[in-house]
């Protein structure tokens, strides 16, 4: 196979990856990188990007933070992150072609890229690690472009300061380039003064933040040790660092050094041989990546399922959660919170409860694990059901918990909170920030002069009357993890919350607390009949009817059909057939009555 | 050649006439409306320059501040930046009496001038530097915080310590010993948990956590000596209103008050500060050594009856020799008699004034909106608000100058959520003045600063040791275990 068989070959393989890489994403991939944009707070003003220059990284940080908020929209995502990581790989493929003419290094740069891939399945990993590498191989390209050696080593020295000062680690790769380029393409004697330069450079990174970051402000004094040259911010790990620019770095250099060298010194195969035993090292290595990327193609689906109900419950779009779940083969126990939320919010939770696997309260109002998730999704509960006070404290601990501390999202959810609660000059405050960003900035500003000029049209606005309406009104001291004592003032303050309701009900009968259960009714729906009431809630009547011994005048009252009254009827006698005969509730019984809760009921309080 | 150096000379001929005293205007019968709000107010003569900006619409803005012979003339969009050199000397020529500022607003090519407002110039000077924590909203969790410094007479603010250092450990309740920057006390939680005492260029990791106390220390007070620590144990939670505009209540379960030995490395207890039926917090010495006092409330069943729980402040003598207190328990301020509960008791450095804060029950008063400051004048034993300083929000968390004269507390007068430093000017006879904001270079600073100040305190220099030393012992100091008497 000649080199030009293998250009080809890497051509097409090239080209069919990078145009379907976008595609893939967003087929696959877009609610993850929609979510992203969560992790960001970009501002336009100048500020931000003078605080971004200020310390190791930050710029590179800063464009980063830019492209992840352009994740707003849903192809934006696939094709920022595609289109990057096609960019390194045409840049690679450039910067070896320059390094080796004569050899093809065939699928080295489609392996960093696959590698770079897969690294972004995971919502952590930022674009900016990304424009770091883009970065970091444009001042390489530069560098093996320069063709005067006292000219390009000058401009070396500058460009791993320059790199080590906007792209952070991402120098070492710089100086990775240097030493192949001078070692292996350089004849020149002083060049290893230049090297040992540049090793004392990189050496001297810590120092250099140190001095530099001593009587500036703070925001990264960890770049100042060795250990933490690699990690920016918590976000980028060294764990992701290490295999994505020193092994292919590494890789880099033994390839170049074997191509070169292995023809001349190895007896045992031919020139021939080698390139093909080269060639099928490379198509290992790409089938094993492609292997990894598989595994955690899987794994990240999960997420992905997830990530999807998260952008649904953003947008209220409940049936489509509803419909979304049941079609999904696989589900996420991290969706039931979203999906009983839609269920309350469609009023059918009283009629679909069984069908879930819900068999505690703890997926309605999930605990709340001090972390960033749980926040993030006891966020969207609280404001939907009309705890705004609660929407607002789950907040302010997910902004918290955000890696860095800058969440767009939850930051506009606090202003919409502030809003309805009428903190004006809190929401002011917030809102003079959101208006910098790129893609809120419009509502932000709209909001600004709504504030200013006519708070009165913020009454009127309906997302903010509606919430309003559902406001508790009695200061309790809660247990916001506590679903009763969350719902319950916000149903005495507007019985009509129909979530509310949803919630109160559904906790009551999945912990099998019938006697609650009737009394909701009886203080919210006294005189309801039984057209106006849930099948389910039918047979949580009857079951606490039954369990109460109550005489048949109030059967006769209560809110049950008599389509209803004969099922537990016959549930009953069937029951009692089985216990008559001795007989052990089998899988015919319970196929029988599935979905009912009196079948639930029985195995709860077997439990 | 010559044409460009006529260019030049007219450029500068312009600019120069741009920035003289604008002489034509008409005059506003009301005073100009800028932030932070610094009319009227009483300034040290080693402040920073007190930059602002005028919030109403505006094209241009020209602020004349004139002293006794000289003043400094500022322009721009909106906002004013005093050059620091000319500030200085214009305070320190003006030292005991006003500056007068004039705010002229130009808008639709015309120019207003408001009514001139004044800055007193105190001539007693304020410490050079303020520590505080920053740290980001929260109730639970946290993210990026750090101990800071800032110099006050300038915009200089460097770090003391920072949990980026420290894989985001929670950094906290920092304290010096008679605003003394060589001597002082923070917590560290999470990792590399422990307290941090730094006294004569040495700084200590000590693990105060004993068998005999449910809990680490927390709230602190030096000893003026330095020898002792008076500590407070706690066990603290919080709860969440639905709807009180106090949003969060923090409380303690149980507290005690313990001695702790510095040079012994020992705690030593006293039952009358460790009751049972009673919750001791917040302890305080007195600047002469010779008093310790001390936040107490009944005891009462926490949350339930949380507006119940009013701390009083009271007193027991103390002996310097041995660490130990007399027993004998004076009330100070009584929680039963007036119905309020106060808390962190600071006495000035000259011993005269007790500043602490009032809210109508609790500890924790940075969450209580109607919290006040108030004062008791010690040698008459009378209390009262001081003029001018509070709001009609939260103001909590105070402590002094190292020369009595000056007051730094917390407040969210602001916006109702950050905190942010003020500082209050108190005369010899105990009048207080107008407090202004801690100034920052760029008059938009707060407008886009998310992090509360929380502890401010006043030190009489740079903090030693430097961060990089600070970091090298949280990680890899030897850990001094604590023991109790």
């Amino acid at each position: 196979m000649n080199n030009r068989t293998l250009d080809i070959l890497k051509l097409v393989l090239s080209t069919v990856f990078y145009l379907a890489l976008p595609s893939f994403y967003y087929v696959n991939f877009r609610y993850h990188f929609v979510a992203s944009e969560e992790y960001q707070m970009f501002t336009t003003d100048f500020n931000h990007l003078k605080e971004a220059l200020s310390y190791p990284g930050g710029l590179m940080g800063y464009i980063g933070e830019f492209l992840t908020a352009c994740f707003h929209f849903l192809a934006g995502g696939p094709l920022i992150t595609g289109l990057s990581i096609a960019l390194c790989g045409i840049l690679l493929e450039i910067l070896f072609s320059k390094v080796q003419k004569k050899h093809s290094f065939f699928l080295v740069p489609l392996l960093i890229a696959l590698q770079m891939a897969i690294m972004h399945l995971n919502i952590l990993v930022n674009i900016s690690s990304t424009a770091m590498l883009a970065f970091t191989l444009g001042l390489a390209l530069g560098y093996v472009s320069i063709k005067k050696e006292m000219i390009r080593w000058t401009a070396g020295i500058l460009m791993l300061l320059l790199a080590y000062w906007l792209a952070s680690s991402s120098a070492i790769i710089l100086f990775t380039v240097f030493l192949v380029w001078e070692l292996f393409q350089s004849k020149n004697p002083k060049r290893f003064i230049f090297l040992g330069i540049s090793v004392l450079i990189v050496i001297s990174f810590p120092l250099i933040a140190r001095i530099l970051l001593r009587d500036n402000h703070p925001m990264t004094l960890s770049v100042a040790y060795w250990s933490e040259v690699f990690a920016y911010d918590k976000v980028l790990k060294p764990s992701y660092f290490f295999p994505v620019w020193f092994a292919p770095a590494t890789v880099l250099c033994f390839l170049f050094v074997y191509y070169r060298n292995l023809a001349k010194k190895m007896a045992v195969l031919t020139k021939k041989g080698t390139v093909y035993l080269l060639i099928l090292i490379q198509f290992a290595a790409f089938g094993i990546l492609l292997k990894k990327g598989l595994d955690k193609y899987a794994m990240y689906k999960e997420d992905e399922v997830f990530m999807k109900a998260d952008y649904m419950v953003k947008n209220e779009e409940w049936e489509e959660i509803i419909r979304m779940t049941r079609d999904e083969l696989t589900l996420s126990p991290m969706n039931y919170p979203y999906i009983n939320l839609a269920l309350a919010k469609t009023g059918k939770m009283s009629t679909l409860l069984m069908q879930y696997p819900n068999n505690s309260t703890d997926m309605m109002l999930i605990p709340f694990m001090q972390d960033y998730l749980s926040a993030k999704i006891l966020n969207q509960i609280f404001y939907q059901i009309g705890d705004i006070t609660n929407a607002l404290h789950m907040a302010f601990e997910g902004g918290v918990s955000t890696p860095g501390a800058a969440n767009i999202i939850l930051m506009k959810r606090e202003i919409e909170c502030r809003l309805i609660l009428g903190d004006y000059v809190l929401a002011q405050k917030e809102l003079t920030r959101m208006a910098r960003t790129p893609f809120h900035g419009a509502w932000s500003r709209k909001m600004l002069h709504l504030i200013e000029t006519n708070p009165q049209a913020i009454d009127e606005l309906p997302w903010v009357a509606s919430k309003r309406k559902l406001l508790s009104k009695k200061n309790t001291i809660m247990n916001f993890q506590n679903i009763v004592q969350v719902c319950l003032p916000l149903l005495d303050a507007n019985p009509a919350n129909s979530a509310a309701f949803q919630y109160i009900t559904a906790s009551f009968l999945l912990e099998s607390k019938l006697q609650y259960f009737a009394n909701i009714y009886g203080e919210y729906y006294p005189n309801v009949t039984a057209d106006k009431v849930p099948p389910l809630h039918q047979q949580v009547l009857a079951a606490y009817l039954d369990a109460t011994k109550a005489p048949a005048q109030m059967w006769e009252m209560a809110p049950i059909s008599m389509e209803t009254k004969q099922a537990f009827v016959d549930f009953r006698n069937t029951f009692m057939k089985y216990k008559q005969e001795n007989r052990s509730l089998d899988s015919d019984f319970a196929r029988k009555f599935q979905g009912t809760y009196w079948l639930y009921y029985l195995n709860n309080i077997k439990k | 050649m010559r044409k460009i150096f006529y260019l030049l000379c007219t450029i500068c001929l312009l600019s120069a006439c741009e920035n003289g005293k604008i002489t034509t205007f008409e005059t506003a019968t009301v005073s100009p409306a800028i932030f932070p709000d610094y009319a009227d107010v009483t300034i040290p003569v080693n402040i920073a320059p007190l930059n602002f900006k005028f919030t109403g619409p505006c094209d241009a803005i020209q602020v004349c501040i004139k002293g006794k012979t000289d003043e400094i003339i500022c322009n721009g969009a909106y906002k004013i930046s005093i050059p620091s050199g000319k500030w200085r000397s214009l305070l320190e020529k003006n030292a005991g009496s006003a500056l007068e500022v004039s705010v002229l607003v130009r808008k639709e090519g015309k120019w207003t001038k408001y009514l001139p407002f004044a800055w007193h110039v105190a001539a007693d000077k304020i410490d050079s530097y303020l520590t505080y924590r920053l740290i980001d909203p929260g109730y639970e969790l946290w993210n990026k915080m750090g101990i800071y410094q800032r110099n006050l007479e300038d915009f200089d603010e460097t770090p003391i310590y920072e949990n980026t250092m420290n894989n985001l450990s929670c950094i906290n309740c920092h304290s010096f010993c008679n605003q003394d920057p060589k001597t002082f006390c923070f917590h560290m939680r999470a990792q590399n948990t422990g307290t941090y005492i730094t006294r004569n260029g040495k700084t200590e990791k000590l693990n105060m956590k004993v068998d005999k106390l449910y809990s680490a220390s927390r709230y602190l007070s030096w000893h003026p000596s330095g020898k002792y620590i008076a500590f407070s144990i706690n066990e603290t939670n919080q709860f969440f209103h639905s709807t009180d505009k106090n949003r969060v209540e923090v409380y303690d379960k149980k507290s005690e008050v313990v001695i702790y030995d510095v040079e012994n490395h020992t705690y030593i207890t006293n039952p009358c500060l460790m009751r049972s039926d009673a919750f001791e917090t917040f302890p305080a010495f007195s600047m002469d050594g010779k008093t310790l006092y001390f936040c107490s409330a009944d005891s009462v069943l926490m949350p339930n009856q949380f507006a119940e729980a009013k701390y009083s402040i009271c007193k027991t003598d103390f002996n310097p020799d041995n660490g130990t207190v007399s027993g004998k328990i004076d009330t100070v301020f009584s929680a039963r008699r007036t119905g309020k509960s106060a808390t962190l008791p600071r006495f000035s450095p000259d011993g005269k004034y007790l500043l602490f804060s009032i809210a109508d029950y609790g500890q924790f008063h940075i969450w209580h909106k109607e919290a006040d400051l108030y004062l008791i004048n010690l040698k008459t034993n009378k209390l009262f608000k001081p003029e001018n300083v509070n709001s009609n929000d939260v103001e909590s968390y105070h402590s002094w100058s190292s020369n009595s004269r000056w007051i730094v507390f917390s407040t969210r007068r602001v916006d109702g959520l950050h905190t942010v430093p003020f500082f209050t000017y108190m005369d010899k006879e105990g009048k207080t003045y107008k407090p202004f904001m801690l100034p920052q270079k760029d008059a938009d600073f707060y407008d886009n600063f998310f992090m509360y100040y929380n502890i401010p305190e006043m030190v009489k220099g740079k903090v030693d040791p430097d961060i990089y030393q600070m970091d090298d012992i949280v990680k890899n100091g030897k850990e001094v275990k604590v023991g109790i008497k």
